[in-house]
């Protein structure tokens, strides 16, 4: 018990200092990062070289999360410089002046198409600037699409999530998918209604529901398809494609008051475009042909940890670090995408002198601050995980819930999104110990399982490295907590949902089983 | 210690570029220093970990 407290204790730091006392993530990163480090050596028996190997750990999955951070700036700083993200913004109204549709086919089913290619920040640092181009207040902007593309997260990344949990459990896709697709799914159609909550509040919610509805059904319906008979790899791509396929069609329906809003700039509007359709096209071709995803990926980062053990007897078998491949790496990718994007805007005239010097530093001055908190976040993650304390959190938390396990499964695969920023390092960290515990207790795993990877996509966009982005790309930096707090409402109710949803399921496979 | 927190802040895209640079470069030393057992060096660099720590927090 008091192992368990003290182990709580950096996390507890955290969310007291930026929610309670509204610190900024860099210092409460420090404070966390810190406690962390004392309660390892003090209450866990974690030794200085067992500390040394923790770090460098922690450097290279920073680094992971870094280069993509560093890279979606830099994109948005050359789409942004080009006058695209100004352009689109004047080119929506006239697709539908509906405030809410709007929110639903940008913040909703463009980020989700974002998550799907992307992921890891890039669909809030992409979309939050656009929203406030559009008049979205800075806050609203950061919340929808962090909200909507949480239903895209297991399944986005081109799949990363859920071969992490395939991986670390033994399990294959045909066992795990169609309980996860399901939660998902359902989680889609909520998202959407949150989201246009968000935007316009119950008012809003209940006049756009219906097209909520339909969307949430065609997304989260054809992720399930794809992902239960396709290649789950792209799953949410396909399914947030479908949806945005369907929300232009929708838009007709629900134009808005009309108004003049000036002619339409088509030739602006394609150049605009044309940076988004080359991130698009590039992601493809690296991720899914596979004569260049082979020829990329030849270049590998990557560390060998040995056996770790603490004082404590809690042992980290040797392994190796997750590979990053720097080539075709999602941070590579986008970068390859800004360079081309920036030709193209540069052969069409949209840049002025200048531009090269106002995109470097424009992108530098951002991500100075979320370089310096991913890095301490990471790192006291990574220091709880060798030292044993996440094990020891997630096993207290199980003790503690006994039969009521499957309403707390989710909400350990969203602690452990939450702390190390990924519903992947999640699945990795806790994916395992979920199945044996689901074992131990005679639950069904594939719907424990479905619980801890739904709960920590949903809950990824809760941590504080992604909060930092989109607080940083919104022109919120400092302001954090603020923005933590309100996504807390909305996660938590997504929270609940996955919990209720996973306490039917394992009832229902008891049931089939008696 | 009153001029060098000043001094900090006045120049604190130097300051926290060396507290960035603290932090992220003695972790790939800690582990090299770690294979071959040094415990000494381990103490040091970790020592520099904490500090670039401090360092941002006198920065802002």
């Amino acid at each position: 018990m008091i192992n368990f407290l003290l182990a709580l204790i950096p996390i507890l730091l955290i969310l007291v200092l930026m929610l309670g006392l509204r610190w900024g993530a860099v210092k409460a990163s420090i404070a966390g990062y810190l406690a962390a480090l004392l309660v390892a050596v003090l209450a866990f028996g974690s030794g200085i070289e067992l500390l040394a190997y923790a770090h460098l750990k922690a450097q290279l999955a920073t680094l992971d999360v870094l280069l993509i951070i560093w890279a979606a700036f830099l994109f948005y700083r050359v789409t942004d410089e080009a006058g695209a993200v100004s352009v689109l913004g004047e080119a929506l109204p006239h697709l539908t002046a509906d405030r809410g549709m709007q929110a639903l086919i940008i913040g909703w089913g463009f980020a989700s198409f974002l998550q799907g290619v992307g992921g890891f920040g890039v669909p809030v640092a992409v979309v939050a600037p656009i929203l406030v181009g559009l008049g979205f207040p800075a806050m609203s902007a950061i919340i929808i699409p962090s909200i909507g593309s949480g239903w895209a997260v297991t399944f986005g990344s081109l799949g990363s999530s859920f071969q992490a949990l395939m991986s670390t459990t033994g399990l294959s896709s045909t066992e795990l998918a169609l309980p996860a697709a399901i939660f998902l799914g359902v989680a889609a159609v909520i998202t959407g209604l949150l989201v246009l909550h968000i935007t316009e509040g119950w008012r809003g919610m209940l006049r756009l529901a219906p097209a909520a509805i339909v969307l949430g059904v065609v997304m989260g319906g054809i992720q399930l398809v794809v992902a239960t008979q396709g290649p789950w790899n792209t799953a949410a791509f396909i399914g947030s494609i479908a949806g945005l396929a369907v929300s232009f069609g929708l838009a007709r329906l629900y134009r808005g008051p009309e108004k003049h809003n000036g002619s339409l700039d088509a030739r602006g509007l394609v150049i605009a475009l044309t940076g988004y359709a080359i991130l698009v096209i590039i992601t493809l071709l690296v991720q899914m042909v596979p004569a260049i995803k082979g020829l990329l990926g030849g270049v590998v980062m990557k560390a060998q940890i040995p056996q770790l053990a603490t004082s404590l007897g809690y042992v980290t078998e040797a392994a190796s670090t997750k590979p990053i491949s720097l080539l075709n790496h999602a941070g590579a990718v986008l970068l390859y995408a800004s360079i081309l994007a920036y030709l193209v805007y540069w052969v069409a005239g949209r840049y002025k002198k200048g531009s090269v010097q106002r995109i470097v530093t424009g992108t530098v001055k951002r991500v100075k601050s979320p370089s310096i908190s991913i890095l301490l976040m990471v790192s006291m993650a990574v220091v709880m995980e060798i030292s044993g304390m996440t094990e020891t959190l997630a096993e207290g938390l199980a003790q503690v819930a006994g039969i009521l396990f499957p309403l707390i499964a989710p909400w350990i695969g969203a602690l452990g999104a939450f702390m190390t920023g990924s519903n992947t390092n999640s699945n990795v960290v806790f994916g395992a110990l979920q199945m044996r515990t689901a074992q131990l207790l005679g639950y069904s795993v594939a719907i424990i399982l479905a619980g801890q990877t739904a709960g920590a996509g949903l809950a990824s966009v809760l941590a504080p490295t992604k909060v930092v982005v989109g607080a940083s790309t919104a022109g919120m930096a400092g302001k954090e907590g603020d923005v933590m707090r309100k996504l807390l409402i909305y996660t938590g109710l997504l929270l609940v949902l996955i919990s209720i949803l996973t306490l039917v399921g394992v009832w229902l496979t008891s049931v089939e089983r008696i | 210690m009153r001029k060098l927190v000043k001094w900090l802040q006045e120049n604190s895209f130097e300051a926290n570029l060396l507290a960035l640079l603290l932090m992220a470069v003695p972790p790939v030393l800690l582990y090299f220093a770690a294979r071959q057992g040094a415990l000494g060096w381990i103490y040091a660099l970790l020592g520099l970990v904490i500090l670039g720590n401090i360092l941002v927090l006198f920065v802002r």
